[in-house]
């Protein structure tokens, strides 16, 4: 007889190994489905808080990019009806606001040498104000008294009340912030009143550009002339010396359909708070006339039907009511929209635009301990669906395994287990987030949708999956194909 | 390949051989030399193994005899090179089990040592001709060879219509025959069985021992038997009593005088 000759095991390919992985997996289909559950949930988890964080961001940014076209609407609304008041007017000076003071220069009809010896005294002025403004509390309340820096040192001009500030001030040892006595005296008794004088002159142009428009724009209130927007509009606008910036042909655009809005709102809205709405909306929720508001009939006016009965009614009681359902519909649709928005938006101004890893602190929390409980659920399944299969292992050791072929095996099975987990759970999670998302914020999401940054959280989460599934079930595996077969039985 | 011809120094000496007159003129295929096992640290140490000397040879069948906690699942374990000795040393066709490297070792398991377990140990989601190739696939046999050779395993051990059975619509007898063809697919030239009848009947249990019997005939396979079953001492060669981590004595069946209920002295 031959003598037993030992030479070195044959090394099998990954084709086997991956062909036996699958075909343990498929018999032990119900606890693989646990695993890739558990995974599922844990990868589910972490990618809706991620997503959902990234989510919210973005909408309430795109809340509030379009509440500030509406607040532009106003702000032009405002502009076209009534001249700046001075305040605004030397703020707007001091701040070198480069729209408004090209407008001012314009208005005021000054040499350039004048306006910009007013623009330099506004903003030494303002120097000032913030001085004053910023002193200790106690201090503030002896120096101002109950007004504020910009009255006290209008104030001053007169040189009894320049003298009292200045005994104040030298009482509590404080210093303005100017080169000498002789440099604040001239400021506030010389630059001050010709930078008053300016101002008055530039809010006079300003009247005389308001005038100029509106005999442009046939008389009509600036409201409804913007949400007409004659064509010669812009020119007019510009012609009048306000500055409407590069892109009129947009601005006047944008400014038109909030306009439209606002003019409905200007019209519908005291029609919806007059007696008869009261008493026929009082009618429609069977309480009392004194309870219906502006917000309830808003709310109520939910579909077309309900619209139509309203105005049916109205016209009926009083045919000369210019009313229609759509209209009525469009309005209340725009003023839940308005107030929706403003929900999003949050009492905080948001952020500008937020990356993926430039979360918020507690989302960068709540992510961190969404990955440790969906590390410690993948270990711990991994763990087990491992450690119950010591015998397997044992078994294979004593057939001729190899221990690289055992790890690749197990490692096979968990990155399948982990890849199929993740894509489920990022299905899930990234759904499930978008859908809160909907529910909790409307349909402002799907246009804001951060399409790329949800997708990088997704594929983040599914990679975190799978790294946990291999990490957590190859270290049990390494253990149980080193030892000698017999010690891994043991283990059981 | 590593052929690792070269004898022990140890070797060059073997001990005297109680019971040796059976089979002392035949080539010695295992041999353990002061063999040593124990389990656990400190107070609670066990020893499982105290300074086993065997020897084994080429072609024969030898029963291992003991009581339950006696060190003879352990000694079946240190001669299949299962687990590591604690002391001394195992020599497989005089080549030291210590001096292999992990792949050898999963040669020599592969190849030249079949396995069966008292629980069988079949891999649960596998088909009695999957369980059966196993060995085969871990050899580098090609998937159509290996079924070749499994059917004809299966056909050997009379199990040819449950091929695709899966272990747990076997019954225990139809297991073991399965982890038998298992065991013998690469031909190994040693076949070590522990408690082989331990989980069967008496009817299934004479089925799988006329297996093995014919293998030993058939084949030439030295097998090695750990085992409670009194039926083996009609088959095999040789008998080792083991008792308390040593080997009580070696005997030559045809030396024992068998009677009724009780063979030799033991029990």
């Amino acid at each position: 007889m031959k003598p037993i000759i030992v030479q070195d095991q044959v090394r099998l390919g990954v084709g086997r190994c991956v062909g036996l992985s699958l075909s343990g997996m498929s018999y032990r289909m119900f606890r693989s489905m646990i695993t890739v559950s558990i995974l599922a949930l844990a990868v589910a988890f972490l990618s809706h808080v991620l997503c959902y964080s990234l989510l919210e961001q973005s909408t309430r940014l795109r809340a509030y990019e379009e509440l500030t076209e509406y607040r532009l609407v106003g702000q032009w609304v405002t502009r076209l009806r009534s001249a700046d008041t001075p305040a605004q007017v030397q703020e707007a000076l001091a701040a070198s606001d480069l729209g408004r003071v090209a407008e001012y220069r314009r208005w005021s009809g000054a040499s350039a040498e004048a306006f910009e010896g007013a623009r330099e005294t506004a903003e030494r002025l303002d120097a000032l104000y913030a001085y004053l403004n910023n002193l200790p509390l106690t201090v503030r309340g002896v120096v101002l008294g109950d007004l504020d820096a910009r009255q006290i040192l209008q104030g001053a001009q007169n040189p009894g009340a320049y003298e009292t500030l200045m005994s104040k001030l030298g009482d509590l040892n404080l210093r303005m912030p100017v080169e000498d006595a002789g440099a604040l005296r001239s400021l506030v008794q010389e630059s001050q009143p010709a930078m008053w004088a300016m101002i008055e002159s530039i809010r006079q142009g300003h009247a005389r550009a308001i005038e100029e428009v509106r005999r442009a724009g046939g008389g009509l209130d600036p409201v409804e002339l913007l949400a007409t927007s004659p064509p010669q509009l812009g020119r007019a606008i510009e012609q009048a010396g306000f500055a409407i910036g590069d892109e009129a042909e947009s601005t006047l655009r944008s400014l038109k359909s909030h306009a439209q809005r606002l003019v409905d709102v200007q019209q519908l809205k005291p029609l919806l708070e007059t007696s008869s709405v009261r008493a026929a909306m009082a009618r429609r929720l069977s309480i009392n006339p004194r309870e219906v508001d502006l917000t309830r009939t808003i709310n109520w006016l939910r579909n077309e039907s309900r619209a139509k009965s309203l105005a049916d009614e109205l016209v009926k009681q009083d045919p000369r009511t210019e009313l229609s359902a759509t209209r009525l519909l469009a309005l209340a649709e725009s003023e839940r929209k308005q107030d929706r928005l403003e929900s999003i938006q949050g009492t905080t101004e948001p952020r500008a635009r937020q990356g993926l890893l430039d979360l918020p602190n507690w989302t960068r929390w709540l992510v961190l301990v969404s990955f440790l409980v969906c590390a410690i659920g993948v270990i711990n399944a991994m763990m087990m669906s491992v450690t119950e299969r010591f015998t397997e292992i044992a078994t294979m050791k004593c057939l001729g395994a190899l221990d690289g072929f055992l790890l690749l095996m197990f490692f096979f099975e968990a990155a399948i287990q982990g890849l199929l987990g993740g894509l489920v759970g990022v299905v899930l999670g990234v759904g499930l987030a978008v859908l809160r998302g909907w529910i909790t914020l409307g349909t402002l999401v799907f246009p804001s949708m951060p399409w790329s940054d949800v997708l990088t959280g997704g594929a983040l989460s599914v990679a975190a999956g799978l790294l946990l599934g291999a990490v957590a079930s190859i270290g049990p595996a390494w253990t149980a194909a080193r030892l000698a077969p017999m010690e891994a039985m043991r283990v059981d | 390949m590593t052929q690792s011809q070269t004898s022990s120094p140890a070797a060059a000496t073997p001990p005297a051989l109680p019971g040796a007159g059976s089979g002392g003129d035949k080539p010695i295929i295992i041999r353990t030399l002061g063999l040593c096992k124990r389990y656990g640290m400190g107070e609670a140490v066990t020893h499982a193994l105290r300074s086993v000397d065997a020897t084994i040879f080429r072609g024969e069948f030898i029963s291992v005899l003991g009581p339950s906690g006696s060190g003879k699942s352990t000694f079946f374990n240190m001669i299949g090179a299962l687990d590591s000795p604690s002391e001394g040393r195992v020599l497989i066709d005089e080549v030291d089990v210590a001096q292999l490297s992990a792949s050898e070792l999963a040669f020599l398991r592969c190849q030249k040592i079949g396995y069966i377990f008292q629980s069988y140990n079949l891999i649960r989601y596998m088909t009695a001709l999957e369980n059966v190739t196993v060995p085969m696939t871990f050899a580098g046999v090609k998937p159509e060879e290996a079924r070749r050779r499994g059917m004809g395993l299966l056909k050997l051990v009379g199990l040819e219509n449950r091929w695709s059975h899966r272990p747990i619509e076997m019954s225990g007898g139809q297991q073991q025959r399965v982890a038998i063809a298992r065991a013998m697919c690469n031909e190994p030239k040693i076949l070590l069985a522990d408690e082989p009848t331990g989980n069967l009947d008496l009817k299934t249990g004479q089925e799988i021992l006329n297996i093995m019997q014919r293998i030993n005939q058939e084949r030439g396979v030295t097998i090695v038997c750990a085992t409670h079953d009194h039926r083996l001492l009609n088959i095999c060669d040789r008998i080792m009593w083991v008792r308390d981590g040593r080997i009580e004595r070696v005997e030559a069946r045809h030396n024992l005088k068998i009677t009724i209920g009780r063979i030799g002295g033991e029990e």
